[in-house]
């Protein structure tokens, strides 16, 4: 029966309902059956065109978020993760770790001090009261205090100052601004400062000042272990060492603690390929000492800046 | 907390073992699970340490109980942690196999090699004369003329290697002492040969560019009026005249007759000059006399050479393992290696059968001995990895083994060799099998080629094997034993064997001082010898090293055409240092013989080892090659070429090798004898690889037992 014959075939229908009385009551089962089959039919009509309807949905809501997406301001440039902030802030919000610092946000650090990590893995920590804002290209130190280990073989971080520029060669280093002026540690590798009065490069070991940007500089030393390095230990992120070799572990302490790593006989193969277990994620260098000896039945003596590892003095030979 | 609780036991449980105990590593990891921050490491808290399921309120005393009898402790750390520190459990010890244990008197000498033996009896500045008479003297002092042992794995069925019969059995007959003087005087430079005469096998060493008989088995020499000693045609001439001067050949009554009261001293000249017979003409043996030599000698052939020759190869090279035990006794249970067959070597009760040998030195209160080798094996797996061949699919249980992973069967593999020849054996099994699971016994005697069924064990207990038939007349074997089902363990396993050794060749002890000498070495051997004709199935045979033969025929490896080859392989458990082989043939013509070559690389290249070379009847040769670094396989090839006759009587072959857990250990050394019926003891534990000590015997002593083992 086609559509257009519809309106005919009621009337006609009509008719003969009318001719033929009452109907006949249907029996109850196969009336039933009859019921499950059409219920099962309309079931999957109604699915063929639930699907095609959804279909239509995603597309348009797609081309929405598309055109939204095009118009919406972009994000701007990670340049730094928090892994450690006591007080710091940026842009007026307290940081926490795992915050993300973008470029052209200051960090201030106020009365705490924070650890960030540079996408390239340099590690900057800074001490109290300092300010610090990443640019394009690098980051401002305007006050205070910043701390740079870098591993890497790159550039590492072109890091200004009102006093002048610092690039550094595979380094740890401190770059301090306070009342007397500039100064810069070297603990490791080299560095080299361009200001008014000319380039200056420095290595381990040195230290150097500056008053003012076209002032004469003012060397001095200063010893890998010297306490004047130990906040930035103070706030160093120690790596996942749980389940690192007791070698690993130490390795990173000594680079923190600026201390030279000795083995007394047979203890440096001892020492990596002993695993540690359970070491807690916060570990800080100040106790990392007291975490790792005990548990591989060893033992340390410091001298000198010298960390020896031996026997504890019941077992030695 | 109860949920905490239970989610710790639900740990702990699931990473229990049969046994109840967790690896002491998982417990921390469960307890620091529960907020505990536990620092350890795994050089204290090692991987094999494993404790009950800790029971206790809160996770610190868990992990005080978790620590309790591991010798490790917990002590407060920074910030609140623990840190599981103490005196780090002794790890087990890695297993050792102490190798070439060698215990010598200075009251006997050493012939436990053919090395050991040129370095007691050949000394520098000696002639050959008196090379050659070193040579008689050692086969008369070591071995008695006695009806043979049969090890059939020979043509001859006896082995005829001297330092063997020396050392496992001190007794055996002409033919084996005829092979035996010309093996040693090989070693000590000398050519030598077999002679065929009447009735008898004998040997004769040439030295100042003549041959000389040497008779060991009936222990005479005969000097010729010049002085230099005869052989065996200047005998048979000798003989030979005086028959025909006197008219023919007397019989035997008529020479025993003859010989009596120093009539001997007016037979055939060349026989006058000895110092063999005694007024009587009795030979020191009390076995033969003249009359016997006058028949010996009499009419034989000129040219009869030929040579009951042996491959040479057997040394001593008495092997410790974790548990294992080695008595030798001066003394018997009847126990020998033909007891099978229902007869027996007169020495076997007959002491006084070898009255004579006091004169050359021995002081044994017999001649044949058993002893007793037991091995109750360490059922650890640290142990077993360095100890057995194999030791896969299982772990450490409460009691001993137990299947690592259902899926996999646990196997273990063991060697057992010997250097005294197994009599009995037997295996004595406990283990627990799983439903469904079963641990199957089978053993090899042909280097783990072939295995052999001994028990399918599908019932906890013990169980006693028997490995009589199995084991009887060799050296080493191998047993396999394959664990299956999920928790199948294995808890129990010693073996247990009689073995035979000559009281001769022991270090014994004399009444006075004795000065006991210990050596030990790194070397074991693994050894290719079988019989090269059928033997009845009573030993191996040369083809159950499954040879690749090529123009050879399996008896004899006789040639079937003008050329053809026998390859074998070989393969050691630790790196190869040397490849010897030893070689009883046949080889008519000049052209007749086999190219002997050794492969250390699959056969891709092969290094030549030497030739046995024609023309000869019968003769005997040994050689040896170095095996490159790090070779643990070789294979041997002998080409055969043959214009007249080419075959092998006899062939060994030996791949000495390190031994991969050698090392030097504590091995205790118990020696048992009476004074006055007293029993006497004396242990000494050598810590090094060689020692010395004194022993003291106040009396005579009867001596009784001596044993190895490692000291604990």
């Amino acid at each position: 029966m086609g559509e257009h014959g519809a309106s005919n075939g009621d009337r006609d229908l009509a008719r003969l309902l009318r001719l033929a009385g009452r109907r006949v009551d249907v029996d109850p089962v196969r009336a039933a059956r009859v019921e499950r089959a059409v219920r099962s039919a309309w079931r999957a009509h109604r699915a063929r065109r639930g699907l095609r309807l959804r279909l239509a949905a995603i597309g348009l809501a797609a081309a929405v978020l598309i055109a939204i997406a095009a118009s919406w301001p972009r994000t701007p440039a990670v340049a730094a993760t928090v892994e450690l902030a006591r007080g710091a802030t940026v842009s007026g919000r307290v940081l926490a770790r795992g915050d993300a610092v973008a470029v052209g946000e200051t960090v201030n650090s106020a009365g705490g001090r924070v650890a960030l990590r540079l996408a390239n893995g340099l590690s900057l920590r800074l001490d109290h009261d300092s300010v610090l804002r990443f640019t394009g290209d690098g980051a401002e130190l305007t006050a205070g205090a910043a701390y740079i280990d870098h591993l890497g073989d790159g550039a590492g971080l072109a890091l200004r100052t009102p006093f002048g520029a610092i690039v550094q060669h595979g380094t740890q280093y401190e770059a301090r601004i306070d009342d007397a002026g500039l100064s810069l540690r070297v603990r490791e590798g080299a560095i080299a400062l361009t200001c008014d009065a000319g380039e200056f490069p420095a290595t381990a070991g040195e230290r150097v000042s500056l008053a003012d940007p076209a002032g004469a500089i003012v060397r001095g030393t200063i010893a890998a272990d010297d306490p004047a390095w130990d906040w930035a230990g103070e706030c160093a992120h120690a790596p996942a060492l749980d389940g690192a070799t007791l070698a690993d572990a130490l390795t990173w302490l000594c680079r923190e603690r600026g201390w030279k790593l000795a083995y007394d006989a047979g203890l440096a193969e001892r020492a990596a390929s002993t695993r540690l277990h359970g070491l807690p994620a916060d570990l800080s260098p100040r106790d990392a000492l007291d975490y790792l000896l005990p548990p591989c039945g060893l033992a340390a003596s410091n001298a000198g800046g010298r960390l020896a590892i031996t026997l504890p003095t019941e077992n030695a030979p | 907390m109860i949920r905490v609780l239970a989610l710790f036991a639900l740990t702990v449980a699931v990473a229990c073992g049969a046994d109840g105990r967790t690896p002491l590593h998982q417990v921390l990891d469960s307890l620091r699970a529960e907020g505990l921050t536990i620092v350890s490491s795994d050089a204290l808290v090692r991987a094999d340490i494993a404790v009950p399921a800790p029971a206790g309120a809160t996770p610190r005393e868990r992990l005080d109980r978790a620590l309790d009898g591991t010798g490790l402790r917990a002590v407060a750390g920074p910030r609140d942690s623990w840190l599981v520190v103490g005196d780090p459990p002794k790890a087990a010890a890695p297993a050792a196999v102490v190798s070439q244990i060698l215990v010598t008197s200075d009251k006997v000498e050493d012939v436990s090699s053919l090395d050991a033996w040129a370095k007691t009896f050949i000394k520098p500045g000696m002639s050959d004369r008196e090379k050659a008479i070193a040579v008689w003297e050692t086969v008369v002092k070591f071995r008695h003329q006695e009806q043979p042992p049969n090890e059939y794995n020979t043509s001859a069925g006896s082995p005829h290697d001297p330092i063997k019969s020396f050392n496992v059995y001190g007794y055996n007959m002409c033919c084996c002492a005829s092979a035996c003087v010309e093996a040693l005087a090989r070693r000590a430079g000398l050519e030598a040969r077999g002679r065929i005469i009447n009735n008898h096998s004998v040997p004769e060493v040439k030295f100042d560019g003549e041959w000389h008989l040497l008779d060991a088995s009936l222990i005479c020499y005969f000097p010729r009026p010049d002085g230099v000693i005869a052989s065996v045609n200047d005998i048979a001439d000798s003989v030979d005249a005086w028959n025909t001067q006197r008219g023919g050949a007397m019989d035997d009554a008529a020479l025993r007759a003859f010989m009596r009261g120093g009539g001997w001293r007016n037979g055939p000249e060349v026989l006058r000059g000895t110092a063999a017979y005694n007024d009587n003409g009795w030979l020191a043996a009390g076995t033969h006399g003249w009359y016997a030599t006058m028949h010996e000698y009499a009419g034989i052939k000129r040219d009869g050479i030929y040579e009951y020759g042996t491959a040479v190869g057997y040394r001593v090279n008495v092997q410790l393992r974790p548990g294992e035990r080695i008595t030798r006794s001066w003394s018997n249970r009847g126990l020998h290696a033909n007891m099978d067959e229902g007869w027996a070597p007169g020495v076997m009760t007959k002491a006084s059968d070898v009255h004579y040998a006091a004169a050359y030195g021995d002081v044994a209160p017999g001649r044949m001995g058993n002893g007793v080798h037991e091995w109750a094996v360490p059922l650890r797996q640290a142990t077993l990895v360095g100890v057995a061949l194999e030791c896969s699919g299982v772990r450490d249980g409460k009691t001993g083994l137990v299947v690592a992973d259902a899926a996999k069967p646990g196997v273990i593999v063991l060697r057992v060799p010997t250097s005294y020849v197994f009599l009995t054996g037997a295996a004595s099994v406990t283990a627990a099998p799983a439903a469904g699971g079963a641990v199957v016994v089978e053993l090899s005697d042909n280097n783990g080629l072939d295995w052999k069924p001994v028990a399918t064990i599908d019932a906890a207990g013990a169980r006693d094997l028997d490995l009589n038939a199995l084991v009887l007349r060799r050296y080493d074997y191998r047993l396999r034993l394959t664990l299956t089902g999920a928790g199948t363990a294995l808890s129990g396993l010693a073996l247990r064997h009689d073995i035979q050794c000559s009281q001769r060749a022991l270090p014994a002890l004399t009444q006075g001082e004795n000065r006991i000498a210990y050596a030990s070495g790194d070397e074991g051997t693994i050894t290719v010898e079988g019989a090269l004709i059928d033997n009845g199935g009573r030993n191996l045979r040369f083809t159950d090293f499954h040879p690749t033969l090529v123009g050879v025929e399996e008896n004899l490896l006789k040639l079937t055409g003008p050329t053809g080859s026998a390859t074998v392989a070989v393969a050691t458990p630790g790196d190869m240092k040397r490849l010897r082989l030893g070689a009883h043939f046949r080889a008519r013509d000049a052209k007749d013989g086999y190219d002997v070559k050794a492969s250390f690389d699959e056969g891709r290249t092969w290094l030549d080892v030497g030739r046995l070379a024609g023309p000869t009847a019968g003769t005997s040769v040994a050689m040896a090659i170095d095996a490159p670094k790090g070779a643990r396989a070789a294979l041997v090839r002998l080409d055969g070429q043959q214009s007249n006759t080419t075959c092998l009587f006899d062939l060994r072959i030996d791949a000495d090798y390190v031994e991969p857990a050698s090392r030097v250990a504590p091995v205790a050394v118990t020696y048992v004898w009476e004074e006055d019926g007293v029993e006497k003891r004396e242990r000494h534990v050598a810590t090094k690889a060689t020692d010395a000590w004194t022993i003291t015997c106040a009396g005579k002593p009867l001596l009784k037992d001596l044993i190895v083992e490692l000291a604990p």
